[in-house]
């Protein structure tokens, strides 16, 4: 097991922003963090390493309770991609390399010529795009076993966005490497995810592996006989059962988000008859 | 150890990189051989560190990298006290030139950073500023430490500014500066 979060809550002074989350990620999963914003999924994964002191709970990394010591086998972009205001790209490969003592400058010189970085500019000026791109370039290379990215599809463009999420799927496969990432984009998730963990309020609605997942609900018409099981939600007039009973169809990666997501709170102001 | 060594490597090269016209003044001001002279610029220079980054939320770009958050308060410390080791020597060289009063200085200079450097990250570890708490306690200190005579105020003594009695206030700084390290390790940014 790479993560193993066992009831951990937090709060910042009397909001509590995690409550009671347990997730356990294994090696060589691409685990995908997902939920609205103010959810608690930067503070989740902040929580994992280290920034944040979790309240209660415990949290495992690489089978051990989580200690600083193991922050070297952990390469993190942050969502918001702050910078050291006065470092160019050479100074950050320097510093990277120094702190990483896996990086693989040769894997960070071959996303620089893809991608064009110029490295005698400040990090700070380049477009927020680049500066996603730089931060994937340096967490890919810092030979890390664990990748941490907040949001790393975040303005990029479809092209580009495309080849980032399937470079992450080689890295994974090839070198096998763990990444958690964090996203609202559960289109693209499901093309890359082989777990993932529903996050709302603060609260793990729901975490599995995309393929049990789809196994364990059934989509059933509304107005047909519902199976044994718990009545996730409504989407449209069909409604996601959670069951083993073989009866309707097989929902799709994004149904089971979206009910998790809605449990029946729709948000209809405009229909009070 | 190595890896230790690198990450100190790292850490100065970004405080370098950072800081580095900030450095250059500070560091002809640390040069006046006079400890009085030059408190105020050592306040200032401690509290516009670590403790400034923290309240400013650049803390997170540093601990998003391998970086303990004992590793950092204590590679920013060596840092200041290293600048101000550096500089204070180098002023005493070229402006007193005798031995024990420019090692006398830097011993000064040294206790009243200590201790401000531990106030400074108490005080953003409790969710306050970097500049307006410290400041406080710098003029209370200031104030407190110099009523009445010298031989019946004990703040006197081992106040940071006064420093009375300089094992005392060597002391009292060190106090100040393991309790901001213990809060700081235990407690953690709150942002």
């Amino acid at each position: 097991m790479i993560v193993n979060i066992k009831n951990m809550s937090k709060s910042f002074g009397s909001k509590s922003i995690l409550n009671n989350i347990s997730l356990e990620i294994k090696k060589g999963e691409i685990f995908s963090l997902i939920g609205p914003n103010g959810a608690g999924k930067t503070t989740t994964m902040r929580c994992i390493y280290g920034d944040l002191r979790q309240d209660s709970g415990e949290i495992e990394v690489f089978g051990k309770p989580f200690s600083p010591n193991l922050k070297t086998n952990i390469a993190v972009m942050s969502e918001d991609r702050l910078t050291f205001g006065r470092f160019n790209g050479e100074d950050y490969l320097k510093m990277w390399s120094m702190i990483y003592p896996d990086f693989n400058r040769e894997t960070f010189s071959d996303f620089s010529i893809h991608y064009k970085f110029d490295l005698k500019q400040k990090i700070e000026t380049y477009s927020m795009g680049m500066k996603t791109l730089f931060y994937i370039a340096l967490t890919v290379s810092s030979g890390a076993d664990l990748l941490i990215l907040d949001e790393p599809t975040q303005n990029l463009d479809p092209v580009i966005r495309h080849e980032v999420l399937e470079m992450l799927k080689d890295f994974v496969n090839q070198e096998d490497k763990t990444v958690i990432i964090s996203s609202h984009e559960i289109y693209e998730l499901e093309e890359i995810s082989t777990s993932f963990g529903i996050i709302k309020e603060g609260k793990l609605l729901y975490n599995d592996t995309i393929d049990d997942a789809k196994d364990n609900h059934r989509i059933v018409n509304q107005g047909e006989k519902i199976p044994e099981g718990e009545v996730i939600a409504n989407i449209g007039d069909e409604v996601l059962v959670k069951t083993q009973e073989d009866i309707g169809r097989y929902p799709t990666f994004r149904e089971i988000s979206l009910a998790y997501l809605r449990e029946n709170k729709v948000f209809k102001p405009f229909n009070k008859k | 150890m190595s890896q230790t060594i690198k990450k100190f490597e790292a850490f100065f090269m970004k405080e370098f990189t950072e800081k580095a016209g900030r450095i250059a003044v500070f560091s002809l001001l640390f040069m006046i051989p006079q400890f009085e002279a030059k408190l105020f610029f050592l306040f200032l220079f401690v509290v516009f560190g670590l403790a400034s980054d923290i309240h400013n939320k650049k803390f997170s770009t540093l601990i998003s990298l391998p970086f303990s958050y004992k590793d950092v308060y204590l590679m920013s410390y060596t840092f200041i006290a290293t600048i101000v080791t550096l500089t204070s020597l180098a002023g005493a060289a070229i402006f007193s030139g005798s031995v024990e009063y420019g090692l006398a200085n830097l011993l000064s200079s040294l206790i009243f950073i200590t201790a401000y450097y531990g106030i400074s990250i108490l005080s953003v570890s409790f969710g306050m500023d970097n500049f307006g708490i410290p400041f406080l306690v710098f003029i209370i200190d200031m104030i407190v430490s110099n009523i009445g005579n010298r031989y019946n105020n004990p703040f006197f003594a081992f106040s940071p500014t006064t420093q009375g009695v300089k094992w005392l206030a060597l002391i009292a700084a060190v106090l100040i500066f393991a309790t901001g390290f213990y809060v700081f390790d235990k407690k953690g940014v709150q942002k």
